[in-house]
């Protein structure tokens, strides 16, 4: 059994830094993405398991006041099931933001109790992994689900925007005059949905 | 192959358009070269993307000279001379081409893809032995993408991967010296390629599959009941549109951070308008015909 700093590649006791940075560039190297249409796959899927094992248990004993990212989370569950799903939504965050959409669908589809945040959560991961579609379904759900927290809604009007500036550009380029009709028309249509949803792209109308 | 994949002509240029045709016609005298001229009815809009797409990221300087042609034999048309991207778009088309008869073999006609597959035997064969990784991989992620037919995959984008991951395939030709960033750049742009033609065909195909009782992931996501197909796709029409909107807006944001040492009009006219040009259409496709009721 190798020791976490191994599996890091770092020497024993290496400080916190080196070990995110390691982790990082490891998390780079073998993310299963990469991997996803060759026969390294499955190699790949286990070393990042292990890489996030020997992660996790250092920033563990470190102390680094990092409850939530430990299994304690789970441990909790039976006893407060409240503290320990938020927990795990720290951790899945922290996945997220080191683009280990992999590590954050696993843990989020271990949750039961979904709320508007799993949904939230669930839209970013599907956004990462180009599943567009089912990324503006799970957007939309969090935001109906809770239509006050800013966050989803945001979410939800950045994938709006884009498309609809997309489609204003193609109108652009094409530039004949009925075209123009078109583009207000689908500005509209993009505002209506939108504000159906909670958000609004154009306050004007 | 599906068709999708070709510029918005209108707003083209008659020097672009001549490019474009270059292409053509350069994949099509060198499939006929190097697998027969059998082959060259197989010619289509992907493969003359996949040449025009490589050979303007590519340093290679394209050669174009007027040619006669068989469809043409008394006006010679510029045509691009054979260069290492247009052939390995040839390959690659083979190789589908060959693939595409195995489909049709198994869901539509026995007797046209078998004679198919007959036919373009000894040619996939070359291609493969050109590019032996690239062939399994592309076996393998077919038979992933029936796999998940199989199963019946209930959701669209799921489905969409394998095919999606075959485009990258494709679109990965080593031979290119790019940096790291560009190459992600391509990756993407042929991933989410990928996407939006399986998701479109799904959608194109929904009338033809319901009738074969074939697998539609469309019909799966949004639990068709057997209920009128105009009404169905009405229901799913704006998700659908919005699903593939946003794929292209990603595809044409990655286009901009890519460095073309050519052919960067054409290429982003097909990105960008083309492909939009044929989302319209399909969208609007069963609209028409309501209005013809």
């Amino acid at each position: 059994m190798k020791s976490p700093y191994e599996v890091l590649g770092l020497r024993e006791g290496a400080s916190i830094e080196e070990v995110k940075k390691a982790y990082r560039e490891l998390v780079k190297k073998y993310h299963p993405d990469q991997y996803a249409d060759n026969p390294l796959k499955d190699l790949a899927e286990q070393k990042m398991r292990e890489i996030n094992e020997a992660y996790n248990t250092i920033m563990q004993s470190a102390g680094q006041n990092r409850n939530s990212y430990t299994n304690q989370g789970y441990q909790h569950t039976n006893q407060n099931y409240q503290y320990g799903e938020s927990g795990i939504y720290d951790r899945v965050i922290d996945a997220l933001n080191r683009y280990d959409y992999w590590t954050a669908d696993a843990l989020l589809n271990n949750i039961r109790q979904r709320d508007a945040q799993w949904f939230y959560l669930k839209g970013r991961v599907n956004l990462m992994a180009n599943r567009f579609g089912e990324a503006y379904n799970y957007f939309r759900t969090a935001v109906n689900m809770d239509p006050t927290n800013p966050e989803y809604k945001r979410a939800l009007n950045e994938m709006a925007a884009m498309a609809e500036q997309y489609q204003r550009n193609v109108y652009y380029q094409r530039s004949s005059n009925d075209e123009c009709c078109q583009q207000l028309c689908a500005l509209w249509l993009c505002d209506t949905c939108c504000e159906c949803m909670g958000g609004d792209i154009c306050t004007c109308m | 192959m599906f068709g999708y994949i070709r510029p918005y002509k209108p707003e083209l240029k008659i020097k672009e358009y001549d490019v474009f045709r270059a292409y053509y016609c350069g994949l099509c005298k060198d499939l006929g070269r190097q697998y027969g001229q059998i082959s060259r009815l197989f010619l289509n809009y992907e493969a003359t993307f996949l040449a025009l797409f490589l050979s303007g990221l590519s340093g290679i300087k394209p050669t174009i000279l007027p040619e006669s042609c068989i469809a043409n034999p008394f006006k010679k048309k510029p045509v691009m001379q054979s260069n290492d991207c247009l052939s390995y778009a040839s390959d690659i088309s083979i190789i589908l081409t060959y693939h595409k008869f195995r489909d049709i073999k198994r869901d539509e006609n026995p007797v046209i893809g078998s004679t198919g597959m007959l036919v373009m035997g000894r040619a996939y064969k070359k291609a493969c032995k050109r590019h032996p990784e690239k062939a399994l991989t592309i076996q393998k992620l077919l038979s992933e993408l029936e796999g998940l037919e199989r199963q019946k995959c209930p959701r669209v984008d799921e489905a969409a991967e394998p095919f999606a991951n075959l485009m990258k395939e494709i679109f990965l030709y080593k031979d290119m010296s790019l940096d790291e960033d560009s190459l992600k750049h391509v990756e993407f742009i042929a991933y989410n390629l990928g996407r939006f033609i399986y998701i479109i065909d799904a959608y194109d195909d929904l009338e033809k599959d319901l009738k074969r009782g074939n697998y539609n992931p469309l019909l799966l996501n949004f639990n068709y009941n057997g209920q009128d197909l105009e009404a169905f796709k009405k229901i799913i029409e704006n998700w659908v549109s919005f699903n593939l909107t946003y794929t292209l807006s990603r595809i044409s944001e990655t286009c901009n951070n890519l460095n073309f040492n050519r052919h960067k009009a054409i290429i982003k006219n097909i990105l960008e308008l083309g492909l939009y040009n044929q989302l319209e259409t399909i969208m609007k496709r069963e609209k028409r015909d309501e209005e013809s009721i």
